[in-house]
């Protein structure tokens, strides 16, 4: 389907256009990633997402006008979004912060490693990957932050710490211990649980 | 020089010394005499032990050489961004040869990138090691440390240039593995620091939780918090860090 063809499919349906374009838009990402974990970031193309998902290039570069850029950089928003809908799932009736922190940090570290695709990227494209996922894990970062503040309220913390400024100081620690656990086993849950109660929580509700 | 001694000096590799040699004329040598301009006492110190290492009869030694090609690529760097920095824009920089930089780091561009960040970690160290000497208690010695790495990773523009405009080749030594073997060098550099409060363990666990603070504040900045101000920092420390020191040192 060309340009101009796949523009009037859209026009002739426009009650359910908004939707189409989310189904669109979906298949192209979901395209894109198994080409990126196929042949990795630089050698994916925008040809073979087109053939992956049998949607024209043009119609492609309709929705990520930016182009490969763009369209990497949105893959790996969407694999984000995709977590923290997960996560939210696992963080739902935490009984304490340091339950919640904990839950977080061990269903974070066994998704990623479990998430074959990036140890490959990070092993063998570091320069494409490294930078737009750390935009995304800023990103993710400050989500997480107002994730915690209602919970941070809820449980309480010492008097004179800052909700919001705590709040964000969790959020870059545990991205910062996930992402580079170095020597630190965050399968562990003793471990785990010293961590959440000395780095992370010692000074905010203890 | 021409371009014939140009690419014949690219194909140098140790077996072909000699070649270089006969390539630059000695006032080429000299010409790469650039006075240093180090702006810290730290930099200095390093020159001093640089110089140590080498003794020499003439009035530079190559290692002194090395350190001014090396502030001249920095100058470049922070101008052209890294991949502006092209050797020739270096020995222009640096007024010396491209041959000349050949023969001070053999492999040329690459060796001169990897010795920058090696002599720019030194500095860090450095100025990170003389800001916790005179603290007299481990919260004021954890302040001192992260306040100075902070104005140095700042201040220094040849980072933040590449932090701006090329991200994607400094990143990956702030992230993932790469943050990960920056961090066991930080913690065999400033664990002896600590040592002299609190235990072996504990001073492990201090200084890789200062580090990833101070780095997370530095690529990402939050409102209200500048790692750069004392007050901020020491307030930082004691709100954050210290409870947890607390119940460490309570535990082993």
């Amino acid at each position: 389907m060309d340009f101009w063809g796949s523009e009037s499919v859209i026009n002739n349906h426009s009650t359910s256009s908004t939707h189409r374009a989310d189904q669109i838009n979906q298949r192209i990402l979901e395209a894109a990633f198994n080409c990126v974990v196929r042949w990795g970031v630089a050698k994916t193309t925008m040809e073979d997402v087109a053939r992956e998902c049998s949607i024209s290039r043009a119609t492609i570069y309709r929705y990520f006008p930016g182009g490969r850029e763009e369209l990497v950089q949105s893959v790996i928003a969407w694999q984000a979004g995709q977590f923290l809908a997960d996560l939210y799932e696992v963080l739902h009736g935490a009984q304490s912060l340091q339950d919640i922190l904990e839950r977080l940090i061990f269903f974070s570290s066994d998704y990623l490693r479990n998430l074959e695709v990036l140890d490959r990227l990070l092993a063998t494209e570091p320069d494409a990957v490294i930078p737009k996922l750390t935009t995304e894990i800023n990103l993710m970062a400050s989500t997480v932050s107002g994730f915690l503040v209602p919970y941070l309220r809820e449980f309480g913390v010492n008097s004179q710490v800052n909700i919001h400024e705590a709040a964000d100081y969790l959020a870059r620690m545990l991205f910062s211990f996930i992402s580079s656990p170095g020597d630190l086993d965050l399968q562990d849950r003793a471990k785990v649980s010293d961590l959440v109660r000395v780095e992370l929580l010692s000074g905010i509700a203890y | 020089m021409n371009p014939e001694d140009a690419r014949g000096i690219t194909r140098i590799s140790g077996d072909s010394r000699e070649e270089v040699t006969e390539v630059i004329p000695d006032e080429q040598e000299s010409a790469c005499v650039v006075p240093i301009q180090f702006h810290d006492q730290h930099a200095n110190r390093l020159r001093e032990m640089a110089l140590q290492e080498e003794p020499e009869s003439s009035a530079l030694s190559s290692q002194d050489k090395r350190l001014a090609a090396i502030e001249a690529a920095l100058t470049v760097i922070e101008d052209r961004g890294l991949r502006g920095s092209t050797l020739d824009s270096i020995a222009n920089e640096c007024g010396c040869s491209r041959a000349t930089l050949y023969r001070l780091f053999p492999g040329g561009r690459d060796t001169i990138l990897n010795a920058i960040v090696s002599t720019e970690t030194a500095k860090l160290f450095s100025a990170i090691a003389s800001s916790m000497l005179p603290a007299t208690s481990v919260s004021e010695a954890i302040s001192a440390s992260i306040y100075e790495a902070a104005r140095f990773l700042e201040g220094h523009r040849a980072l933040q240039k590449l932090l701006k405009d090329e991200p994607d080749t400094i990143l990956p030594f702030f992230a993932f593995d790469g943050f990960e073997s920056m961090l066991e060098q930080v913690v065999s550099f400033a664990r002896p620091f600590l040592e002299r409060w609190i235990d072996k363990d504990t001073a492990k666990r201090v200084v890789l939780w200062s580090a990833r603070l101070t780095v997370s504040y530095l690529l990402c900045p939050a409102d209200g918090i500048d790692l750069t101000n004392r007050d901020t920092v020491t307030r930082l420390v004691n709100t954050y860090i210290m409870p947890g020191v607390d119940i460490l040192v309570g535990s082993y």
